[in-house]
């Protein structure tokens, strides 16, 4: 079937809340029909939301055509360019890349553009004719949209007419065979350009300094205006703001996306980032689902990272009010507590009687009818005795939230309407719906607290005053009077049980008064829990919509009841009251929800325990195991000995990120671990030198089953945990998922690496969060393996006991390490060996043609190459070295570093910073680490770390590292671990690829064998030969232009930039494989953006990577990011997609990956080869999804499918020929 | 090729397979009437332990002591014999299978 749309992308001011703020500059795309309605409706509602003017969704079923009119109405060419469907480069690609013809439109003008739709989902779509970062791009106004594509026969209609739509981002989908659902559409849009009513840029009341607006679906919700309602005594004068920012009893319902349904409905919401920088965490508070949706193995959760330009499909398993049938509000936000305080959150309400467009909020503000899908029980009308809800509750409109019923102790009764909507077994923390069977479920009870005392977070002194944090109301006592450490609670129970809980906040009424926060009140707190299930109207522990407040004043004690259906991960709690001002002081905290039957066991003394991030898991039916809980923090707001705040922010509350980080209330920052008198970087890890770190020491024996809990606790960053030497399966649950050694984390998600313990001897794995920023503030530890018994650590009782030790542990000595001595044996005898002589050197890296260079480069080259180099006839490209699967891989460094090439000695390092700089002179040693293979961590994991051996070399050394390929691992990264600081950046990086057995590495023009490239053919006797291309995103670089002046990343384009130099995890320049095509050199005026990547002119093909390739050419993209900074960036490649995790077909079809930071490797088997299904030729475009800054900055490059054969590109051969050859050659 | 070659080839000349297989399994069950008996199925609630009551043509009826969910602990299941991934029979001199609600009930 062919669906035509005719859509115009026009300007248009939109009005984000009813507080008139709004963006002047607003651009949308709007179906024709529609335009003058829209500019009609607005130019008579200027100061408020006008309900067409919505981010436009359109949709169609599976295998459908699609044709698009596309006008353009803008002042500038804009586009179409949409992911994942079929369409001709030529033709409809909505941009102007390489040799293409231009398919963006010139102001005025139309184009035709035609897609193909073969599979469900959401296909987004956004301009690329200005794809400016700044507020001169289309992107940051709202410029993007969404192609919803439903299973094929379906038909959608309006959820209040029940007439049918042409496009909304809300519908009821319906089809002859399948249930009816909700779909919503939640697109995430930040960085935009909103003034306030009177056109200024919004200020917020706390602060009186601008503020960010971060929006969904064209609409923000910030608490800066609701505050001002309560500062001008309009609504609940006693309040403070972020307690009652979610309350419509306090202000009304708000008017970001509220998605309606009845109990028990299904809902799918299209959730997609059509933003340009930040990766969000999306939360739905209540509900869990699939991470694939469309596979029963995948792993749960009810949060998701999500970077610009990808998207999800969130199906909540058991539908609206999940397993518990919840009624009432459940709020949905990004997760980024300043994000959520700049209007990032909408509510997703479920009634339980008919809405049939008579009733009314408690406000006076009618309900609008919801039509209930067809083939499910229609809802009971709302009767005067049972409203339903919202209009049970006992709450006056203006003030704030009425407390539960039952729940508090010494609070009220409940009204008699209430009980009329209580759940028969009702009981107080479970009133309208408990899942628990009273003398059936097991219970478990505890009792919490949440106190404030200071915490100290390292030896040096670093201190939080004001820490805040959960305890067991039987620990409160001793962690007051120092007895015991501070540490994030965590508490567990086991699948199946009830879990009971008395919750008191004896937290002060105010914080703050320093140089990070003014005073606050934070009167009220609570528990918000994740993932288990309960009741969200009396013990969501949050404030939100027409539910109950159920936090607790100071003093108070209220019961809440938490039900934990199934064996979960680590399940993150926290305060919903006031997290903005004191989640980053401490107030996290984790259940761990274990397989029914176990106990939990202190690790050192055997005993059972009833809190502590450390344990020893014991199960009767399945492995024994140990639990080790990590919560990484960002935003920590901590002093130094001396009482000078760390990393202040610009004035206090500001949401610039301020303070430093942490890893369970400790870090260990290596500017305090040097030692003189060398002051060597390369012995920050060691223990010999400076003793263990006084981050969570993880200890085992060798063989030990572990699971890791990784939750993120505060505030704002991207976090990536990267492990040396063990793995895990990506989704714990689905043995299909991707091997992996690192892990993307933002706030509220929970993750569980689980694995065992491999290797042998007594030896220290180095744990670290991967970027710069996080391993400069001292966000690193140490995973220590025994082979032998030691008193402090109890055996797993399953296990055979360790062997008996005879010698001492090692203890600190203050001398650096000596050299290992050999690099271990972790290869079969009869593998065979491969080579590489790697040298490490210093040298001058070449960005582009145009003179942006890194003068102090430095690099691995292989030996071979490294004359070219030096002399300059070769401009040098990361290291990429491959292996086969079965192989042996043996590399000799040699350092040939040479110390006057540094760029900076004695001095300060300067751009691109650090938080808390210090003196950290680069260290003239050197290694390699690599990831994912099996080796040996006591001589060649390339890191000097704990009581390891050295295993960096100096000047003029040498060391050979031995690698065994077990698997097809396929992308790993390999990098530097001699000094993090210093060389990182400078490009101290490489690749290392897993391929096929029997595979030989060629060069894609002569053939001949290659020993390096970021672009080669792999040619094997089994298998079909693939090209394969290699790329390396990098950021955090240090460039100077043509003329040697110090290039200040990130610089946007055509504007002069209001900050002087952005957040620490922005700065630096970036690009793939040491290049960068920054549009700088390409533009000169914003008439000129959408040629930015044409070839045509004097600019020619991008110095990034031009990939070749005849069209079906099967193609794979190794993928990694070896460095440098915080900040996550989203992969995109046009025309071409591939399965999200490569070896599960069940996993989802993508173009895009998400999430892409220090550690990331990955593989993109790209479906059907180059070009495509349509097998075009053309230019493909690959690039960075984040607007803001990685395309201007030159994150961007072509894959060329070419359309006839040339010399400069040999053809694949088929395997037949290749058979053949092999025929040929050995009777040769 | 005739099914007694092919059978040979196979090297199920003996009979069906699977219907030896079936009586087997139905047998040691039915032999272990009144034992407990761990029992693993792909369906749910994937883990019941309890007490093997009957076995009537290729199902086994066993009440359950334990499942993976407690809602269901003491009620009797039917599961037919092809959907029983691993079992395990308490038999005298062997291994206690464990009791997993032990924690909340001693």
């Amino acid at each position: 079937m062919i669906r035509k749309f005719h859509i115009v992308a026009i300007p248009i001011r939109i009005v984000v809340n009813k507080f008139g703020d709004h963006d002047p500059d607003g651009m949308m795309y709007a179906l024709k029909e529609n335009e003058s309605l829209i500019q009609k409706k607005v130019q008579h509602h200027p100061f408020t939301p006008v309900d067409l003017v919505e981010p436009l969704v359109i949709r169609a079923n599976a295998g459908d055509d699609i044709e698009i009119t596309f006008e353009n109405k803008l002042p500038f060419n804009t586009s179409m360019h949409i992911q994942d469907a079929e369409y001709e480069v030529f033709t409809s690609d909505g941009a102007f890349v390489g040799i293409n013809p231009d398919t963006t439109v010139k102001p005025f003008d139309k184009i035709v553009y035609k897609w193909k739709v073969n599979f469900e989902g959401l296909f987004f779509f956004s301009d690329l004719g200005n794809p400016l970062s700044s507020e001169l791009g289309s992107n940051v106004h709202g410029l993007f949209g969404a192609l919803f594509v439903e299973p094929r026969g379906s038909w959608w209609t309006d959820p209040v007419t029940g007439k049918p739509i042409k496009s909304g981002v809300f519908a009821d989908v319906h089809n002859p065979i399948l249930p009816s659902f909700r779909e919503f559409g939640w697109f995430f849009h930040d960085e935009m350009e909103v003034d306030d009513l009177t056109g200024q840029k919004p200020i917020s009341p706390h602060t009186l300094q601008p503020e960010a607006t971060h929006a969904i679906n064209y609409r923000a919700e910030p608490m800066r205006n609701r505050s001002r309602l309560i500062q001008e005594g309009v609504v609940c004068p006693d309040c403070e703001g972020e307690e009652v920012h979610h309350d419509s009893w306090a202000f009304g319902d708000p008017d970001t996306p509220i998605l309606r349904a009845y109990v028990g409905d299904p809902i799918k919401i299209r959730l997609v980032h059509a933003g340009v920088q930040e990766t969000h965490a999306f939360h739905y508070h209540v509900h869990q689902w699939l991470f694939e949706p469309t596979d029963q193995d995948s792993e749960l959760v009810d949060a998701q990272a999500i970077s610009p330009q990808t998207h999800y499909t969130v199906t909540p398993l058991y539908g609206g009010g999940s397993l518990q049938g919840a009624i009432g509000d459940a709020i949905i936000h990004c997760h980024l507590y300043p994000h959520f305080g700049e209007g990032m959150w909408g509510i997703q309400r479920n009634f339980d009687t008919l809405q049939d467009g008579s009733q009314c909020y408690p406000n006076g503000v009618p309900i609008k009818a919801l039509q209930p899908l067809p083939g499910l029980p229609v809802p009971s009308k709302p009767t005067p005795q049972r409203p339903g809800f919202p209009n049970f509750i006992p709450g006056i409109f203006g003030s704030k939230a009425p407390r539960p019923p039952l729940g508090i102790e010494g609070g009220r009764e409940a009204t008699k309407i209430e009980k009329n909507h209580f759940a028969p077994n009702a009981r107080p923390g479970a009133v309208f719906v408990n899942p628990c069977i009273p003398n059936v479920t097991p219970e478990r009870e505890f009792h919490v607290v949440l106190i404030q005392r200071p915490i100290i977070y390292n030896k040096q002194g670093w201190q939080d005053p004001e820490g805040r944090l959960y305890v067991l109301a039987e620990d409160e006592e001793d962690v007051l009077a120092g007895r015991k450490e501070p540490e994030p609670l965590v508490i567990r129970a086991n699948a199946g049980e009830c879990i009971r809980f008395k919750y008191t906040n004896k937290l002060p009424e105010t914080i703050g008064g320093n140089a990070f926060q003014l005073v606050n009140r934070t009167y009220e707190a609570g528990m918000h829990v994740h993932f288990v299930k309960f009741d969200p109207l009396v013990a969501d522990g949050a404030n939100v919509g027409w539910n109950y407040d159920s936090g607790v004043l100071p003093g108070e004690t209220i019961e809440y009841q938490w039900f934990a259906d199934v064996e979960l991960k680590a399940t993150f709690w926290h305060d919903h009251l006031f997290p903005n001002e004191h989640q980053q002081h401490g107030v996290f905290a984790s259940i761990n929800i274990q397989a029914r039957g176990s106990k939990f066991l202190d690790s050192h003394s055997g005993k059972e325990i009833n809190a502590g991030t450390k344990a020893t898991i014991t199960n009767p039916l399945i492995p024994d195991f140990r639990e080790l809980s990590l919560f990484v923090q960002d935003f920590s707001l901590l002093f130094d000995k001396d009482g000078c705040p760390l990393n202040p922010p610009p004035f206090p509350g500001s949401p610039e990120d301020p303070g430093v980080m942490g890893i369970n209330y400790r870090n260990e920052p290596i500017q305090f671990r040097l030692k003189e008198p060398d002051f060597d970087p390369a012995y920050i890890f060691s223990s010999w030198v400076h003793g263990d770190p006084v981050t969570p020491m993880l200890e085992t024996y060798n063989g030990d089953p572990v699971r890791i809990r990784l939750l993120q606790g505060a505030h704002e960053e991207s976090h990536s945990f990267n492990l040396h030497r063990q793995r895990w399966y990506r989704e714990r649950p689905d043995l299909d998922s991707e091997i992996d050694q690192q892990q993307h984390i933002s706030i509220s998600e929970s993750f569980t690496l689980e694995f065992n313990m491999e290797g042998e001897g007594d030896f220290d794995m180095l744990y670290h969060y991967g970027s710069l920023d996080d391993i400069w503030l001292g966000n690193w530890g140490i995973f220590r393996t025994f082979e032998k018994m030691v008193p402090h650590l109890i055996p797993l009782k399953d296990r055979e006991a360790p062997p008996t030790r005879k010698d001492p542990l090692p203890r600190p000595t203050g001398q650096k390490p000596p050299m290992a001595q050999q690099p271990g044996k972790p290869c079969p005898p009869n593998a065979y060996v491969r080579k590489y002589d790697v040298v490490a050197l210093t040298t001058r890296i070449n960005y582009n043609d145009d003179g942006d260079h890194d003068p102090h480069g430095i690099i691995f080259a292989l030996k071979d190459d490294v004359h070219d180099i030096l002399e300059g006839n070769v401009n040098p490209e990361p290291l990429i070295l491959r292996a086969n699967v079965g192989e042996c891989v043996e590399v000799t460094l040699y350092n040939q570093l040479d110390e006057d090439a540094f760029h900076h000695g004695k001095e300060e390092h300067g751009y691109p910073d650090v938080p808390v700089s210090a003196l950290f002179p680069p260290s003239k040693r050197i290694s390699i680490h690599a990831q994912h293979v099996v080796y040996d961590v006591r001589y060649s994991d390339g890191a000097t770390v704990g009581f390891n051996q050295d295993q960096t070399i100096g000047q003029n050394e040498s060391i050979t590292y031995r690698w065994y390929v077990d698997r097809d691992f396929g992308s790993a990264n390999l990098w530097d671990m001699a000094d993090i600081r210093n060389h990182r950046h400078h490009g101290a990086f490489g690749m290392l690829i897993a391929e096929p057995r029997g595979s030989t590495y060629l060069d894609p023009m002569s053939r001949e064998m290659v020993y390096t490239g970021s672009q080669v053919v792999i040619s094997n006797p089994l298998l079909y030969e693939f090209r394969e291309f290699a790329l390396l995103m990098h950021d955090g670089v240090r460039l100077v232009d043509v003329n040697g002046k110090l290039i200040l990343d990130p610089e946007p384009l055509l504007i002069v930039s209001e900050e002087e130099l952005e957040d620490f995890e922005d700065q630096g320049s970036r690009g793939f494989n040491y290049r960068a095509e920054r549009l700088s050199h390409r533009i000169t005026s914003i008439n000129d953006v959408f040629k930015a990547f044409s070839s045509e002119g004097e600019h020619g093909d991008p110095s990034t990577p031009l990939f070749k390739a005849y069209p079906g050419d099967p193609l794979t993209i190794r993928f990694v990011f070896p460095a440098d900074r915080a900040r996550a960036h989203a992969f995109v490649i046009h025309g071409h997609k591939f399965l999200r995790s490569q070896n599960d077909v069940n996993s989802s079809i993508v173009s895009v990956k998400g999430q892409n930071t220090v550690g990331t490797n990955d593989d993109f088997l790209l479906f059907y080869g180059a070009g495509g299904l349509l097998r075009q030729p053309g230019d493909y475009m690959y690039r960075s999804g984040n607007i803001r800054w990685d395309i201007e900055l030159g994150v961007w490059g072509i894959i060329r499918v070419l359309d006839h054969e040339t010399e400069l590109l040999a053809p694949l051969k088929p395997h037949s020929v290749i058979m053949m050859d092999q025929v040929g050659g050995d009777s040769e | 090729m005739d099914i007694n070659s092919l059978s040979k080839q196979l090297g199920i000349e003996g009979g069906d397979i699977n219907a030896i297989r079936q009586a087997v399994v139905s047998r040691e069950f039915k032999d272990n009437k009144g034992q407990r008996a761990l029992i693993l199925i792909a369906p749910y609630p994937f883990l019941i332990i309890g007490t093997i009551f009957e076995v009537v043509s290729d199902y086994v009826v066993i009440d359950a002591q334990v499942t993976n969910i407690s809602e269901l602990d003491d009620e009797r299941f039917s599961i037919h014999i092809d959907d029983i991934e691993v079992f395990y029979i308490q038999k005298p001199g062997r291994p206690e299978i464990p009791d997993i609600r032990k924690e909340h009930h001693d």
